[in-house]
């Protein structure tokens, strides 16, 4: 049979490479800044500019290393293992170059409108929708560009690798279009589709689901190929393969509700979760013991060889955090966990020891391929690797330990039946474990910057390969499979039909929980008192979101006894039928903030937000001058009734026009009550907005209790 | 044993099903579960001790160890199985005790349940992995001469079957795949991975049933009340023994570390509204003569137990303790006529106290101030 020649093109991984690092490095000094803020609010800088407060930094750093860091991590992988794995060349270098250029522009996009306060308001998909729409058509060709390399490949079947490439992409495209549903408002501003207890379940399934195919399943794909590679061994079992994969897939997009146990999620939804999300723990152990099995036989070579000792250790930290998963979704250790810095913990032994050190171990191993050398120093690698492992427990432990402490204190009743710590007590005693954590975070980054001047002078000593030279037999168009070859091997001659079949799997489990929250009435009971938030209401709402208020606050009081005492009546369903999108948050650094209207006097929000430790003494709170001086934009108001009145938030038509009127009636009233407290303030200030916001919150519910005890 | 875990199980079931009406029909599954177990336990640690005679005997010649090693065995085994129906005894027996809150009781039960049937699912484990190492340890000698129909071959074979190909043979289970040279083994699923799968599917399929369908266990909402029902009870027996009872009926002047403890509580909670030197910020000033909701401290202990929220004043009942209130009430009186530079304008009515030295007995007189009404 002739041989064709081709050529395994180098730049684009190098490009990806050198984007990965660069971002990854970004991300972490972010997030080491973020961590660093909450022990030292003075951090926040927010005396000086809006825009470095914690709200805001946060999501950047969350952004930055999932789909910067781990993101450029993936599509250095695919474009170096996909054409060697199938025996071509990329289908097109200039797709490859659209996609490269067009992820950077993205990331650039998201650190700069994030930081501008131009959020959607929804964890890990917080980009606007001009965004969006950008990922979407990049992911388009990124896929183009696999798909046209699959067909073209001259290897008949597809490796494993391939398979999770595959089922990864289009899982991410699904949860990207449907998560990302919202109406624009203007180019910068748009309200989720959905609502409440609807947005909540859509989001988390998103969520829970991007730490699924786009943490997990690439990242096990880039697995199946640097591993092996790398020691030299074959992967342990093919059968293993094939059934980890498919249950993988099939099981973790139900997985969703348990980030909304003992929430208002129906309960069903929430049993579901946690079902599912038990089932998930072999099936996410298939990968990790198909990788360490694969080592067999060259536990020598794991000692001398840094490479190996990273991949070891990221698939340890993978197998242990797809043990602790589960367990967090079942109800009772949820309700330790949620909201606590134990969730912290645990995505950090993910996102450090699974994403992180797999992506070093592939950089240590591939540069010097893409450089024709060695390694510059294996024993620099040896210290990286120890740093890691270091930085790593040196943030989890401190994480693991503020979370007990958290959940002891919070659910301490003194026996006459009060609680017995303010919430502030809580702050104070947790403040130690953020710097240990955050000082974790530095040593873990010194690491990072260790191998990139490793990897640097590995590229200086080497000469750059751009190409390099390949033969194989084109594939015959007829295919006769051998007699008794395993039925599974069909499915990895049919690229099509394997994107076909991980649809259908992965759409299974949304299609089953989403579609009757949104159909069933009873799901979420309606409150007749629970009415739409007036002009002033909805944009201090936006500026709630556009400061990034959910990262540190939930609006989400669980049926706990502690939790009642603490904050007010347990959240209904019902309430949060307006709320486009909702705010529960997912962790709380400060208290909760669902009953929060009428707790305290106008004053006392002004005074706090103005510098948080005069009302409350150590908290931790950026303070948000700028909210004082700026003035409210009321020019939008018109399009954002209008807006929320097309997804079916019941404004009386033509209300939009008049809103700005109740608008300032209602902002004068607030300005008036300020003044009996000797605060004088323009009633035009944001700072209006965001006391009425607050004011009104969880208020709809405590007019009925009121009636409801007058009538008896 | 397995009667009266059954009778056991059968007493903690009816009252509950009476008093609350409903089916505790999850457990009865768990039940059966660990009932059913019962089986393949039995028919494997038989298994067992058959291999270890076979192993054993063939080995051991003095003739009292013969008779010695297999009673050792039933003896281990004998005992390990009245442990698990022990256990599932007592468990069903001690959630009679919680019968009064139903939440406990399914929780408890279920546990407990739950446990058991851990256990014999681990002494199944146990007792499959000794009898197939057991009789790895037959010679091949031995084996090959009685292969043709002996169940242990048959054993044999699939234990073998189910472990790590030594490198040497790996070629025996090499896929023949290269990808770029990455070659495939086909090693077998290890069984422990197998059997754990399906223990969670069951498991899975459990709690979705038990929640959702058979709804034995408690929805968050039964479980927020039970707690709550809980804490009630707890407060009331701790009311009736406490000496600190303490209530604006009864409130009284107190002097030194209550003072000292009531500084403590001002300037970590009311300071915020009130100023450190109580001179008023957001809240009213403390210091002067005049008060909004009354200046005795019967008055200033209600303020802050109920507080007047409509006023931005809000309650501390549920965060503070009678005495810490009382404490902290005592040390507002003692602000009084301090001073402090810049304070907030006088707010509410002029209040004059009569007789400074008991508070409690005193009569207390509120005067409309002309001033401010004027």
């Amino acid at each position: 049979m002739e041989l064709e020649k081709f050529y395994y093109d180098n730049k684009l991984p190098k490009m990806f490479a050198i984007a990965t690092i660069t971002w990854g490095t970004v991300g972490m000094l972010l997030g080491v800044i973020a961590a660093f803020q909450l022990a030292f609010p003075a951090l926040n800088f927010s005396q000086y500019l809006p825009n470095l407060s914690f709200g805001r930094l946060r999501p950047v750093h969350t952004n930055a290393v999932i789909f910067a860091f781990v993101g450029n991590g993936i599509f250095t992988a695919v474009y170096y293992s996909l054409p060697r794995l199938l025996k071509t060349s990329m289908w097109s270098k200039k797709l490859g170059q659209i996609h490269f250029w067009g992820w950077q522009t993205i990331i650039v996009l998201a650190a700069v409108t994030l930081l501008s306060g131009i959020t959607t308001g929804k964890e890990y998909a917080e980009l606007e929708w001009p965004i969006d729409i950008l990922i979407t058509l990049i992911w388009v060709v990124f896929g183009l560009n696999m798909f046209g390399t699959i067909l073209t490949r001259r290897e008949r079947h597809l490796y494993v690798a391939i398979w999770f490439y595959i089922a990864s992409w289009v899982t991410v495209a699904m949860l990207h279009i449907v998560n990302s549903m919202e109406l624009p408002v203007s180019l910068f501003k748009s309200y989720s589709w959905y609502a409440g207890v609807q947005d909540a379940l859509v989001q988390w399934w998103y969520g829970h689901n991007a730490v699924a195919f786009f943490l997990t399943t690439p990242y096990l794909g880039l697995m199946y190929y640097f591993l092996p590679k790398a020691v030299d061994r074959p992967v342990y079992s093919y059968r293993l393969s094939i059934i980890h994969f498919w249950s993988l897939i099939f099981i973790y997009i139900w997985a969703g509700p348990h980030h909304l146990l003992y929430t208002a999620l129906p309960e069903w939804a929430q049993s579901l979760g946690t079902a599912f999300s038990i089932m998930l723990i072999l099936p996410s152990w298939g990968g990790m013991l198909n990788g360490l099995f694969t080592l067999r036989g060259a536990w020598d070579k794991v000692r001398e060889d840094p490479v190996l000792k990273f991949f070891v250790v990221a698939v340890t930290a993978y197998g242990m955090a797809t043990f602790e998963g589960p367990m967090l979704s079942l109800k009772n250790v949820n309700a330790i966990s949620h909201y606590s810095d134990w969730t912290i913990a645990h995505v950090h032994v993910g996102a450090l020891g699974w994403n992180g050190f797999l992506t070093f171990g592939m950089m240590y191993w591939l540069i010097p391929k893409l450089f024709n050398t060695k390694l510059y120093s294996r024993k620099m690698a040896g210290t990286h690797f120890w740093i890691g492992t270091l930085g790593i427990i040196m943030y989890a432990i401190p994480m693991y330990w503020s979370a007990f402490r958290t959940y002891f204190m919070m659910k301490a009743f003194t026996p006459e039946g009060q609680l017995q710590y303010q919430f502030i007590d809580v702050v104070q005693t947790i403040v130690p474990f953020y710097v240990l954590r955050a000082i974790g975070g530095t040593i873990y980054l010194t690491g990072v910057i260790l191998m990139i001047y490793n990897l640097w002078k590995t590229a200086k000593a080497g000469s750059f390969v751009a190409q390099e030279a390949a033969e194989a037999p084109a594939l015959e168009r007829k295919y006769a499979a051998p007699k008794g070859s395993f039925w599974h091997s069909v499915i990895e001659r049919k690229p099509i039909l394997l994107l076909i079949l991980s649809l259908v799997l992965v759409s299974l489990g949304g299609l089953f929980e989403l579609i009757p929250t949104f159909l069933v009435k009873s799901n979420i009971p309606t409150i007749a008192s629970v009415k739409p938030y007036t002009p002033l209401e909805l944009q201090g709402r936006d500026i709630y979101i556009r400061e990034g208020c959910y990262n540190c606050h939930s609006q989400m009081i669980r049926p706990f006894r502690y939790e009642v005492t603490r904050y007010g009546e347990y959240s209904k369903a019902g309430e949060f039928v307006y709320d486009h999108p909702f705010q529960w948050g997912s962790k709380r650094t400060g208290p909760d903030l669902a009953r929060e209207g009428g707790k305290y006097p106008n004053s006392w929000h002004f005074n706090h937000m103005y510098e948080p430790t005069s009302m409350s003494p150590g908290s931790i709170m950026p303070s948000y001058p700028f909210m004082f001086e700026n003035d409210l934009d009321i020019s939008t108001t018109n399009s954002k009734i209008h807006a929320m009145r097309k997804m079916g938030v019941p404004y009386p038509n033509g209300y939009e026009a008049i809103a700005n009127d109740d608008l300032k009636i209602q902002a004068d009233s607030i300005t008036a009550n300020l003044k009996n407290d000797k605060i004088n303030i323009p009633s035009s200030r944001e700072i209006i907005a965001l006391i009425a916001y607050l004011q009104r919150l969880g208020t709809d519910i405590k007019v009925t209790t009121a009636t409801t005890t007058t009538i008896k | 044993m397995l009667l009266i875990s059954c009778v056991a199980y059968g007493q903690a079931d009816v009252p509950a099903k009476v008093s609350k009406g409903i089916v505790i029909d999850a457990n009865m599954l768990l039940v059966i579960i660990a009932v059913l177990l019962l089986i393949p336990l039995r028919i494997l640690s038989k298994t067992f001790i058959a291999a270890a005679k076979r192993h054993y005997l063939d080995n051991i010649n003095s003739g009292p160890l013969k008779v010695l090693v297999p009673l050792c065995f039933v003896l281990i085994n004998t005992s390990l199985w009245a442990q698990s129906t022990t256990a599932q005894a007592t468990s069903a027996v001690q959630t009679t005790g919680n019968a009064q809150s139903w939440g406990l009781l399914t929780n408890t039960m279920t546990i407990m349940l739950l446990s058991v049937i851990g256990i014999e699912l681990l002494l199944i484990i146990v007792f499959a992995v000794r009898t197939m190492d057991l009789i790895q340890k037959k010679s091949a000698k031995e084996l090959s001469e009685d292969a043709s129909h002996d169940i242990f071959s048959w054993f044999k074979e699939k234990w073998t079957a189910m472990n790590f190909k030594p490198i040497e043979e790996e070629y025996k289970i090499d896929t023949g795949h290269s990808y770029d040279g990455i070659r495939e083994l086909d090693n077998i699923i290890p069984p422990w991975f197998t059997t754990a799968f399906i223990i969670t599917i069951i498991f899975g399929i459990g709690y979705f049933y038990r929640y959702q369908i058979a709804k034995s266990g408690p929805s968050q909402i039964q479980e927020y009340k039970s707690a709550v029902a809980l804490a009630e009870i707890q407060h009331d027996e701790y009311l009736k023994t406490a000496a600190n009872a303490i209530d604006e009926s009864n409130v009284k002047i107190m002097t030194g570390a209550d003072l000292e403890e009531g500084k403590k509580t001002f300037q970590t909670i009311c300071a915020a509204c009130h100023r450190v030197d109580g001179g008023g910020q957001v809240g009213p000033n403390l210091t002067d003569d005049y008060w909004i909701h009354g200046g005795a401290l019967k008055d200033l202990f209600k303020t802050i137990k109920y507080g007047y929220p409509e006023k931005g004043m809000i309650s501390w009942k549920e965060q503070l303790s009678p005495a810490q209130m009382a404490q902290a009430a005592n040390y507002i009186l003692t602000l009084h006529g301090t001073n402090p530079p810049n304070p907030k304008e006088k707010q509410g009515t002029l209040y004059v106290a009569e007789a400074a030295s008991s508070d409690t007995t005193s009569t207390t007189k509120m005067k409309t101030d002309t001033l401010i009404k004027k």
